[in-house]
């Protein structure tokens, strides 16, 4: 498309300028053509008009010998001084058969007609002789005046006959008929066309004779009678220069005059064959400047459609140099440029590849090249083996090396599997990799010689680090078609592989079908959170000084439609890997004040303890968002208990330890719940602002069969309170366990030995007929 | 036609009883003197003593001229022709007074004509075109003819009344212009009239240098 429109254009812009060129000179030469011709034709209509005079003049000449011949004739004097009449007309007559004269006469001295001849012939027609004709015939010898008799033209020569005293006058008279229009015409070089006219006194001029057409002359003159010397006009439809040679203006009015005249179109036509030689010219000229203009053209835009072509291929991602014919000129300038263009580009291109397929930070390769990876042998091999594998401890070590620490360690135990598995290993999250086994047999082994390899610490920066691994791995064919869904069957193997006591697993489809199950009750959790299907049970806390209960245990229970019931277990590390947990912990809250609030309103003073996840301790809003509630519905802080569990606060310590301190700093309880299962150290339990630990129930369920639990529980009941803590005991079952734990000192017993987790109403019944309810 | 006006003065001179001498002057109107204008007297009463007529006249050929241009006479005068010139001349006349031709007389050899009617007789040479001369045959008894100072003096006219004539080559046509009872007494006094001429002059023109010579 361009380079059709810059063709065009340069065609349209020479073709413009050569027909402007073209144009003027095509009028100058029309007009000096014209001008020329015109001139030429005025010239000659002169020059023939001066022919005109002097042939007239000529005959007038020969004329008046002849007449002054016969005034001579002695016979003719003395027949004239006799009045021999038939004597004079015979050599009248004579004379003028002899002239080739078409009029004779002659007058006695005084005028009187005594002769007078037409053609030959007698006639009474007579022309008129003036006196001044006379007088000038007397003075000169002869004088000559063009007359007009019966509509015809004379040139008369007139003299005196002397005997030889004057005694009478002879004239001689020719016709300027058409054969002497024809005459002069034939003296001009030019076709004109001549024309003999008179007129009398006040009337139109009329035609006497003329070369040809002597009818359409006269009809023309009707219309237009000449007045200028020389004019134009159309006349028998073609444009004429007309000359108007006026040859008798007499004292009588009479006039008489020529009419020369040429037709402009004969002037031109010679010109013809000049005019259709450059017509041809201007029209080949013409299809050359096209067929030039076009080559021209083409030579600039054909390395301009290369360019073009090349940009597109560009486009596609194709980097081919342009090769151009050109040199040293701007097409070449250009295509250097561009090809300088283009290996630059693909410098960059490889650059933002690189960087598109690579960890910044670490430069390894990164999760989208290990999709390519996965595509590049789905479509290669027949089978192979991938296989994530996580570093553990990444936090942890997070907290004493700095980040180079960190990136130099995620190098080294790139560096370390690539060598053992022998393989390309990319990066495919924060703390995991990928690679890919070929040999699915094989698969196994690499696995078990990676772990192997993590034996020996890491030196990053002269500090010696120990980290493990763990491998989830998923065959193809079978565990996945494509890329992402292998990638993913990947991490949940390596899900189930960090809990495997070896460290890996395979990808095991049961295991994630159930998983995605758990996933769909997300969606139906939190419909239940708004419709009434989970409720709080219940649980007293018996304060074992006092014999009352003075807390309770809110403890979540769901009752699903389709599911029937769910235990918490099910769905509340789901809801917290999800985040759902936020939907939980905000209906938890409000439920626990409210139920609070409203015991309280009825009298019964019971704090309800609500469990927190690892979630809601990292929320830096979760102080304010109690703050609000308890307002709201105008609940002091001790009736609001909170219990966290310690991997919860491990999890992220300071973070965890700012929301702890401020909900602290409230006035709320805080409990550290399933006390002994995880770390189970009180050195850090001492740093955090808690008021109660609660010894998980796994330890005081058999209290009544295992000595060792006895020991554990009495030891933590003893550490406890040397910390200053209220101690709690779970799973209270039985008679016996609560005797053992008052023994030891425990400050409140919680389980099923009292009461199993209630609904409020229940809760309240039991209360009333309990005895260790409320005072 | 334009017309020149001549004036003309008489004069008449001299006091004598018998006879009179008459002194004739015409001008033209530019009053230049005008030569060759022929003056006749026709006598209203019968002379006493006859007039003797000039039995002869001569009309010269000479230098392919005429000599004189103006010849008056009268009635009866038999002029001769005579040839000075060393070719021949072939004189003629178509005046209806008197129409005749000398057919080619050679050098001095001369004819006579002999003028028995009055009139103007006009004179032409066949050969030479330029030669005119004219002969006034005059019926009256006296006759005379001005000078080159446009004069002439009539001598012994007896007194008495007179019609006098006035003719000249260059008169328009038409009849003389005629002076009637003009009374001629011995006391001098002047009389003026006026008469028409062409404006074209009749005039005998030479002959051109190198024509016959």
């Amino acid at each position: 498309m361009l380079a059709f429109r810059f063709r065009t254009k340069l065609t349209v812009v020479y073709l413009a300028l050569f027909l402007a060129v073209m144009g003027i000179i095509l009028l100058a030469f029309y007009r000096s053509v014209t001008t020329n011709v015109e001139d030429q034709t005025r010239d000659q209509l002169a020059a023939s008009a001066r022919v005109f005079e002097r042939i007239v003049n000529y005959r007038v000449r020969t004329l008046g010998e002849s007449v002054t011949a016969l005034a001579q004739d002695y016979g003719f004097r003395e027949a004239l001084g006799t009045d021999d009449k038939p004597t004079v007309i015979s050599a009248l007559q004579n004379q003028a058969r002899r002239l080739e004269a078409d009029m004779a006469v002659i007058t006695d001295i005084d005028g009187n007609p005594i002769a007078a001849l037409l053609d030959g012939e007698a006639t009474t027609a007579m022309p008129m002789i003036s006196d001044d004709l006379k007088q000038m015939a007397e003075r000169n010898g002869v004088a000559s005046r063009m007359v007009s008799v019966d509509g015809r033209i004379f040139e008369l020569v007139l003299t005196a006959v002397r005997a030889p005293v004057p005694i009478a006058w002879v004239a001689f008279g020719v016709e300027l008929d058409k054969a002497t229009a024809q005459d002069i015409k034939g003296l001009s070089p030019i076709e004109l066309e001549i024309g003999f006219l008179y007129r009398a006194e006040g009337q139109q001029y009329q035609v006497a004779s003329a070369t040809s057409h002597a009818d359409a002359l006269s009809d023309f003159l009707k219309t237009s009678q000449p007045t200028d010397e020389a004019f134009r006009a159309t006349f028998m439809n073609q444009e004429h220069m007309f000359r108007h040679l006026s040859l008798v203006s007499g004292d009588d009015g009479n006039e008489i005059s020529a009419l020369l005249y040429y037709s402009m179109d004969t002037a031109l036509a010679p010109y013809d064959p000049l005019v259709i030689t450059m017509v041809t010219v201007l029209v080949l000229s013409l299809l050359l400047l096209i067929a030039g203009s076009v080559v021209v053209a083409r030579g600039v835009t054909k390395p301009l459609t290369n360019l073009a072509s090349a940009a597109r291929q560009i486009a596609e991602g194709r980097y081919e140099e342009v090769e151009t014919e050109s040199r040293g000129d701007e097409v070449a300038d250009l295509t250097s440029s561009f090809n300088q263009m283009i290996s630059a580009v693909k410098e960059r291109e490889k650059q933002i590849t690189f960087q598109a397929y690579h960890d910044p930070e670490t430069g390894l390769r990164n999760r989208l090249m290990f999709d390519k990876m996965i595509q590049q042998e789905i479509d290669q091999s027949d089978s192979f083996v991938l296989v994530i594998a996580e570093v553990q401890q990444l936090p942890e070590l997070r907290t004493v090396l700095n980040h180079q620490n960190i990136n130099d360690l995620i190098k080294g135990v790139a560096r370390r599997i690539e060598k053992v598995a022998d393989t390309e290993v990319a990066r495919v999250s924060t703390e995991a990799f990928g690679f890919l086994v070929r040999d699915a047999e094989d698969a196994e082994t690499r696995a078990s010689l990676v772990l192997n390899s993590f034996m020996t610490p890491f030196d990053v920066a002269d500090i010696v680090i120990d980290a493990s691994v763990k491998l989830g791995l998923v065959k193809f064919p079978g565990d996945g078609e494509d890329g992402a869904t292998l990638l993913r069957h990947g991490q949940a193997a390596l899900d189930k592989g960090r809990g495997a006591p070896r460290g890996v697993a395979w990808y095991d489809p049961d295991r994630d079908s159930s998983q995605k199950a758990r996933l769909s009750m997300m969606s139906e959790l939190r419909g239940g959170l708004k419709n009434g299907e989970v409720k709080f049970a219940y649980q007293p806390k018996l304060d074992l000084e006092s014999g009352k209960i003075t807390a309770v245990e809110a403890l979540i229970r769901w009752i699903s439609p389709s599911r029937g019931f769910v235990p918490p277990d099910d769905f509340i590390p789901m809801a917290e890997r999800t985040g759902d947990i936020r939907h939980v912990t905000d209906w938890a809250l409000r439920q626990a004040i409210m139920q609070a609030a409203d015991w309280r309103a009825r009298g019964l003073n019971l704090a309800v303890a609500v469990n927190l996840s690892t979630n809601d301790l990292m929320n830096q809003n979760l102080p304010a968002q109690i703050l609000a509630l308890l307002r709201e519905h105008d609940l002091p802080a001790e009736f609001l208990k909170l219990e966290v569990t310690e991997s919860a606060v491990m999890h992220d310590m300071a973070r965890a330890l700012d929301v702890l301190n401020m909900l602290s700093a409230m006035g709320l309880a805080l409990s550290i719940d399933d006390y002994g299962t995880g770390y189970s150290s009180l050195s850090y339990i001492k740093k955090l602002p808690v008021g109660e630990i609660k010894i998980d129930k796994s330890f005081v369920l058999n209290l009544a069969k295992s000595d060792e639990d006895n020991i554990l529980v009495r030891s933590t009941i003893e550490l406890g309170h040397n910390l200053g803590l209220s101690v709690t005991a779970e799973g209270v079952e039985d008679e016996d366990s609560i005797g053992r734990l008052r023994e030891y000192g425990c400050d409140v017993v919680q389980g099923y030995h009292i009461a199993r987790p209630l609904p409020p109403a229940e809760l309240e019944e039991f209360l009333k007929e309990s005895e260790y309810g409320p005072a | 036609m334009k017309f020149r006006m001549l004036a003309l003065v008489f004069g008449l001179m001299g006091p004598q009883v018998a006879a009179a001498d008459l002194a004739v002057e015409i001008r033209d109107s530019g009053g230049q003197p005008v030569p060759n204008a022929v003056v006749s007297f026709a006598p209203k009463f019968t002379l006493t003593q006859p007039v003797p007529a000039s039995a002869s006249a001569e009309m010269r050929q000479e230098g392919t001229m005429f000599s004189p241009f103006v010849l008056p006479v009268q009635v009866g005068t038999t002029v001769s022709f005579p040839n000075f010139d060393e070719f021949r001349h072939q004189v003629y006349s178509f005046s209806k007074p008197k129409r005749f031709e000398l057919r080619l007389y050679g050098q001095d050899e001369s004819k006579t004509i002999h003028f028995e009617n009055s009139g103007v007789v006009a004179l032409g040479c066949n050969i030479h075109d330029n030669m005119l001369a004219y002969i006034y045959v005059s019926e009256h008894p006296i006759v005379a003819k001005t000078g080159e100072d446009g004069k002439v003096l009539v001598q012994s006219l007896e007194p008495g009344e007179y019609d006098i004539h006035i003719w000249h080559p260059d008169l328009a046509s038409g009849a003389d212009p005629i002076l009637k009872s003009v009374s001629v007494s011995a006391d001098g006094r002047t009389v003026s009239g006026q008469i028409n001429l062409r404006s074209i002059r009749s005039i005998q023109q030479p002959p051109a240098e190198d024509d016959y010579n």
